[in-house]
């Protein structure tokens, strides 16, 4: 849903515009917590070190400067995750079935973010489950780490190598048109990301 | 008393006040300590601007529509915290005639804020000469004034001087003791300024106010720039492109929008043409330029014209964001929008009396969803509670996941009537 903020003219007359304004306004009173300690600590272990007595003003520009560099900015991207982020709750396959749908009526939008009625994300946040649309019938499913030690984690308890780096778990065909009915041709694999998030949870506590 | 009570709340009406919010809520925990972890406060701010998870992203940061980039957002938040929110040092504007800008205000109010007692009486004012005095408990206050006073004396802006020429020395005291204050200061500089620890901040609504008062002010420049689609990372210091300017660069679009709805005119060159002819009428110049064609070859006019002139609907979100005004603030225009959405799709709240409750108080009243420390949200109010508890899809759930239950409902309202309103229009 492309995102506009207008209250000029009169919006009470374009409906569109106050869903707009409504969804705007949605995101800003969800206060979520300000940040999670992983990626604060990953964030801070991958600034330029400040000397010792050198003034912040400087150590700051340092810091922007260091952006520039192509493997800071990886490391960047991979703590602060990305745009195509979709966080779920429920964890069933209809509901899974549900937002691919969704997912891929969403992609003639300007805003290539698949908007999900019902979100999904790990209990910590590590884990995100990640859907984009990438041509007509398609779209792309990827189970997301946040955070470098979520990385470890990922390795060690579910024996998946080099998830964060990039690995999608499965790529479905569907005919989102046909009657709101998606066929999954790989649910198998779907199944397996959704264990992903319980094995989580359960070590969560 | 529950009128004056409701308008000490802490309301969220536009992006601004969610970034004081969160940046209160950061600073709550850093100025209760001993010492200002700057690196901390650092890293949290940039780790709160960069989380694509928070609206700062979309709605705050810059962002080239036409070539969306993740790295844009990394980029935009080392400089928005760099070279807007923690080292800019806000100039005073020149009708203040002597009182002390916003920041200079919060410093006073955080200031009395410390556990230490001398502080409460706390004031920054101005005095046709200054007679420092310092106990021990103030040497280090007055030493860290007098340190900034020194760095900016050359730098010190035409406004500041005359400011201190005609209304004399800014100065803060407390109790007896008394020292120079800075004309202008960053944010950075005034938290070194306070006397650690402070008590917490949250059940201070008005302290809230002033903070969104001097992010709009360290905003504005950013916001403008945002808004005409020029990248603030190549715009910001280049002064010939002034305030005023970017002001008219926002109208200007805003006019060729309406006359292009109203007239039915084709979105191109012509209609921001026909639009710059009919804001400036008898100015000599309109966005720094005398005529339209030296605006549309002057480096930033070509760039605001790519942005928005062609790019459609695109542009209209990001240029949208400026549009803000008193409405904006206004609780009775929110409900009647907020009235308007439950009217259009009223199936969608029919039976479901916590999702009423919560358009009305939460996305028109401003109330955030779930509280803080100190902050009410929609969660705490009881006559919330009792809607709750009366409806089984709700009455069992823990406090998180029944916030996030709300969100989701609430998302899925809102893509719903919006698609539902776009089909009609179809």
């Amino acid at each position: 849903m492309p995102i506009s903020n207008s209250l000029d003219d009169n919006p009470l007359d374009d409906a569109g515009k106050l869903w707009q304004w409504a969804a705007l306004q949605l995101e800003r009173v969800y206060l979520s917590p300000l940040a999670d300690e992983n990626q604060l600590k990953a964030l801070k272990q991958r600034l330029p070190k400040r000397e010792a007595q050198e003034p912040v003003e400087q150590w700051l520009q340092r810091c922007q400067t260091k952006l520039q560099d192509q493997q800071y900015w990886e490391v960047w991207k991979r703590i602060m995750g990305n745009n195509n982020v979709v966080e779920i709750q429920d964890e069933t396959p209809e509901v899974i079935a549900e937002i691919i749908r969704l997912a891929a009526a969403s992609h003639t939008e300007s805003y290539p973010l698949p908007d999900p009625d019902i979100p999904l994300e790990s209990q910590d946040g590590v884990f995100h489950l990640l859907i984009t649309a990438t041509d007509h019938n398609s779209i792309r499913i990827k189970l997301q780490v946040r955070g470098l030690e979520a990385q470890n984690y990922a390795n060690q308890l579910l024996g998946i190598r080099g998830l964060a780096e990039q690995e999608l778990l499965a790529r479905i065909q569907l005919d989102a048109y046909a009657g709101g009915e998606a066929e999954l041709q790989d649910l198998e694999t779907v199944r397996k990301a959704l264990l992903a998030f319980e094995i989580i949870k359960i070590i969560k506590g | 008393m529950q009128k004056q009570k409701d308008q000490d709340k802490i309301r969220i009406f536009n992006i601004r006040d969610r970034f004081a919010l969160d940046l209160f809520r950061l600073l709550d925990a850093q100025l209760q300590a001993d010492n200002l972890d700057e690196e901390a406060l650092i890293v949290k701010t940039l780790a709160l601007l960069s989380d694509t998870r928070k609206p700062y992203a979309r709605q705050l940061l810059f962002q080239d529509y036409r070539q969306p980039s993740e790295r844009v957002i990394a980029e935009q938040s080392h400089l928005y915290v760099t070279e807007r929110l923690l080292l800019y040092r806000l100039k005073p504007a020149a009708n203040l005639a002597g009182k002390p800008g916003n920041m200079l205000l919060l410093l006073q109010a955080l200031f009395r804020k410390a556990r230490a007692q001398w502080t409460q009486s706390a004031e920054i004012k101005r005095q046709a000469e200054i007679r420092p005095h310092s106990e021990d408990y103030f040497q280090t206050t007055a030493e860290t004034l007098a340190h900034l006073c020194q760095q900016l004396e050359a730098e010190l802006c035409k406004v500041s001087k005359g400011q201190r020429e005609k209304y004399g020395i800014l100065q803060l005291q407390a109790q007896q003791n008394c020292a120079e204050a800075p004309e202008e200061i960053s944010f950075f500089q005034m938290l070194r300024v306070l006397p650690l620890p402070l008590t917490s901040l949250h059940s201070d609504p008005e302290l809230s106010k002033l903070m969104v008062k001097v992010i709009d002010s360290l905003n504005e420049r950013y916001m403008l720039l945002r808004a005409c689609g020029l990248n603030p990372d190549h715009w910001l210091h280049r002064e010939e492109l002034s305030i005023g300017n970017l002001k008219n660069m926002v109208t200007l679009r805003n006019t060729a929008k309406r006359l292009s709805q109203l007239d039915g005119l084709e979105h191109d060159v012509n209609l921001y043409e026909k639009s710059f002819k009919q804001l400036q009428a008898d100015k000599n110049k309109f966005a720094g330029c005398e005529h339209f064609t030296e605006f549309r070859h002057s480096e930033a006019g070509e760039i605001f014209l790519n942005a928005f002139a062609f790019v459609d609907p695109i542009a209209q979100q990001i240029i949208d964001e400026i549009a803000d005004n008193e409405k904006e603030k206004n609780i009775l225009f929110r409900l009647e929008m907020i009235e308007k959405l439950i009217e259009d799709y009223p199936e969608a709240f029919d039976k479901d009396p916590v999702m009423l409750h919560f358009f009305r108080e939460s996305l028109a009243g401003g109330l955030p969803l779930c509280g803080d420390e100190g902050i009410d949200g929609v969660l705490d109010q009881a006559e919330f509670q009792a809607l709750i508890a009366n409806d089984k899809r709700y009455a069992n759930l823990d406090q998180n996941k029944l916030a996030k239950k709300i969100y989701a409902n609430a998302k899925k309202i809102i893509n719903a009537g919006h698609r539902k309103c776009r089909f009609q229009i179809h």
